[in-house]
């Protein structure tokens, strides 16, 4: 396999440290090298989290600017903390729902509009896709996999691993959600099956 | 060819050229550049005269011309560029240059409004008038009445045609070269705006510097401008900074160009580096091709020589970096492998009888703290300056950090700076030069770091 960086973030809670254990597990059952790195900061208070993945031949887990071939934010105006990361033309994966943070909840009116959000990936790359991951979520029975959903989304364009790899990590990673979470990972991953190409 | 509607500029396979043919004029000399660049494409010189030039033949009309042609290069006298736009329309041509001046650089509106709409009508598109051509010297293209660039990194775009011809006469001297190169003059109908969008998505090029006088479409410029700053970086020189050169520049290209504050505000918000001048702009552009940025701005200066060594340091302070001295720790690393002598501060002062050892011990423990560093090597004729050239090689390839050089001077250095430039090393004729380049670098690295939203209002 090539080399490719993902760069994600989220709110703290949302699952961005396990989407990138499910990928580092997937990457060590199809004997791929993986990196990983994350910043939590005050996550546990609904501060923003972001994570990185890095696969293939790399010695420094850290995505340098503009490096990143694809980012993920389980939340809309998370994406602005990875933005930088982002290799330019590459892809961007949205959860379209807006959560309220630890510093949009002090200053609400500092949160950006949709429209400016995507004016800002627009810069970059035309290659910008929003997730209805919530919905898929809670379609799946539980309202807390946002994170599979994107995932799901993600890997149905970006097959870095088999589908099986994926799932059964992901059922390894928690077996007590595994069957909620996996749901929702498949529908995800079938919602964008029929859609287009981000472009 | 990538499929964007500009590659007919700049990578054609079959060029007509509508000038004249005769020795000494602008569409011969066109003509000589493309065959002393051995450009491989076709190349159709035409002029009603008939007759062959540089061993092409020469035909009488655009109507005439053989084969499917990508790009039209006009440089005839007015009243006749009309006529043979529409011929090139009706040859289905979809790009031209048109060189020839007179259009509303003096005042002449209505000529260069023409201009525009016949080429509309055809749904050609235009760099020019009244400019100095292109380049690509990666495909040996070169419609230019300028220096032939040699291959390289940098795309210079300019509004004036001659500085930008007195940049590749410099660039030579110093064997930079150019990815691209334009001219575009009165930016009738693609300009700045269209070919920074081009240039940003440009493989061969990793640096894109703009020379202006001024900005037309302002909004639209600094959004290209914001949209390529985040994917490689835009150098800017802008001319008309004082009083006296706003004057000339408002006469130069007829554009007005606006009170200097305000420019420096908008290349900010854009994320644009500017530099004031050439010398600058290649110094930079250079570090750029080649050199990691830096993580931070902190800087160690090594040198076996005070002087030189403290210029670089005021200017490196001057100019925003941190030239704090190295922690404890680094200096007792330090200590066992450096003479008794050197002075363990920032600079650290090696001491002139240092050589390839100390040179590469003290830099790989100074980059183990610092996020770049400067070299300054005083050659003296007795030691060897080629070795600490390797030392210097060896330690900066070790870690991806950015690392010049100020290798002084001139012939008892020449070896040395030769290894330096093999490896890619930048080597400038002083540590300030050094130190101006690093800002910029770090400025460059902060560009990228800002928050996202400060690219909106």
């Amino acid at each position: 396999m090539t080399q490719f960086s993902l760069a994600l973030s989220g709110l703290g809670g949302q699952g961005i440290m396990t989407v990138s254990q499910i990928l580092a597990a997937a990457a060590g059952r199809e004997g791929v090298r993986v990196l990983l790195f994350e910043g939590t900061g005050i996550s546990q208070r609904g501060g923003g989290v972001f994570g990185f993945v890095r696969l293939g031949d790399f010695s420094n887990p850290k995505i340098p600017l503009n490096g990143a071939e694809a980012l993920i934010s389980l939340e809309l105006s998370e994406v602005a903390s990875i933005f930088a990361f982002l290799k330019p033309g590459g892809e961007v994966w949205i959860n379209a729902a807006r959560i309220p943070g630890y510093y949009s909840k002090l200053r609400p009116e500092l949160y950006p509009p949709e429209g400016k959000i995507l004016d800002l990936i627009r810069l970059k790359t035309p290659r910008v896709r929003f997730i209805p991951a919530d919905r898929l979520a809670r379609e799946a029975g539980s309202a807390q996999a946002v994170n599979m959903a994107m995932l799901g989304a993600f890997i149905r364009r970006n097959p870095l691993f088999s589908k099986e790899s994926l799932i059964w990590a992901i059922e390894e990673s928690n077996k007590k959600f595994a069957e909620k979470n996996t749901n929702a990972f498949r529908r995800g991953f079938d919602f964008v099956q029929t859609e287009e190409t981000p472009e | 060819m990538t499929g964007h509607p500009l590659d007919s500029f700049f990578a054609p396979l079959a060029v007509a050229f509508a000038g004249s043919v005769k020795p000494g004029k602008i569409g011969f000399e066109l003509i000589r550049n493309m065959k002393e660049g051995n450009y491989e494409g076709e190349i159709y010189p035409i002029n009603p005269a008939g007759g062959d030039v540089l061993g092409y033949r020469v035909y009488p009309s655009v109507s005439a011309l053989p084969g499917k042609i990508d790009l039209i290069v006009i440089s005839l006298p007015h009243q006749a560029i009309l006529d043979s736009l529409d011929q090139a329309g009706a040859r289905g041509i979809k790009a031209a240059v048109v060189i020839s001046s007179g259009f509303s650089e003096v005042g002449n509106d209505q000529a260069e409004k023409t201009l525009v709409e016949t080429a509309r009508r055809w749904g050609i598109r235009l760099i020019g008038p009244n400019c100095a051509g292109l380049m690509n010297p990666w495909a040996r293209h070169f419609p230019s009445i300028e220096v032939r660039a040699l291959p390289g990194y940098t795309a210079l775009l300019t509004q004036s045609g001659a500085l930008g011809g007195a940049a590749l006469a410099l660039a030579e001297e110093r064997g930079f070269g150019f990815s691209k190169f334009i001219s575009y003059g009165n930016r009738c109908d693609l300009g700045d705006i269209e070919l920074l969008a081009y240039l940003a998505d440009d493989p061969q090029t990793r640096a894109i510097v703009v020379y202006m006088e001024g900005v037309d479409r302002g909004r639209e410029f600094l959004r290209a401008a914001k949209s390529a700053s985040l994917r490689k970086p835009v150098v800017a020189i802008k001319a008309g900074r004082t009083r006296a050169g706003t004057r000339a520049a408002s006469s130069h290209t007829g554009t007005m160009a606006g009170v200097d504050e305000v420019y420096n505000a908008a290349f900010r918000k854009a994320g644009i580096l500017r530099v004031e001048g050439v010398e600058e702009m290649f110094d930079l552009c250079q570090a750029i091709s080649h050199c990691p940025l830096p993580e931070g701005n902190k800087v160690a200066i090594v040198t076996n020589s005070g002087g030189p060594g403290i210029l670089a340091a005021d200017k490196a302070e001057s100019l925003g970096l941190n030239v704090n001295e190295p922690s404890p720790s680094l200096v007792e690393s330090l200590k066992p492998r450096l003479s008794p002598h050197a002075s363990l501060k920032n600079p650290v002062d090696l001491t002139v009888e240092s050589g390839y050892e100390e040179y590469a011990a003290a830099l790989e423990a100074v980059l183990s703290e610092y996020d770049a560093a400067i070299v300054i090597n005083v050659a003296t004729p007795y030691l060897d300056s080629t070795g600490i050239a390797r030392g210097v090689i060896e330690a900066a390839g070790r870690r991806r950090k950015p690392v010049l050089t100020s290798f002084m001077a001139g012939r008892i250095v020449k070896d040395a700076v030769g290894l330096l430039d093999e490896a890619q090393i930048v080597n400038l004729a002083t540590g300030e030069r050094c130190a101006f380049v690093l800002s910029k670098l770090t400025e460059r690295t902060k560009i990228l770091e800002r928050s996202p939203f400060a690219l909106l209002d």
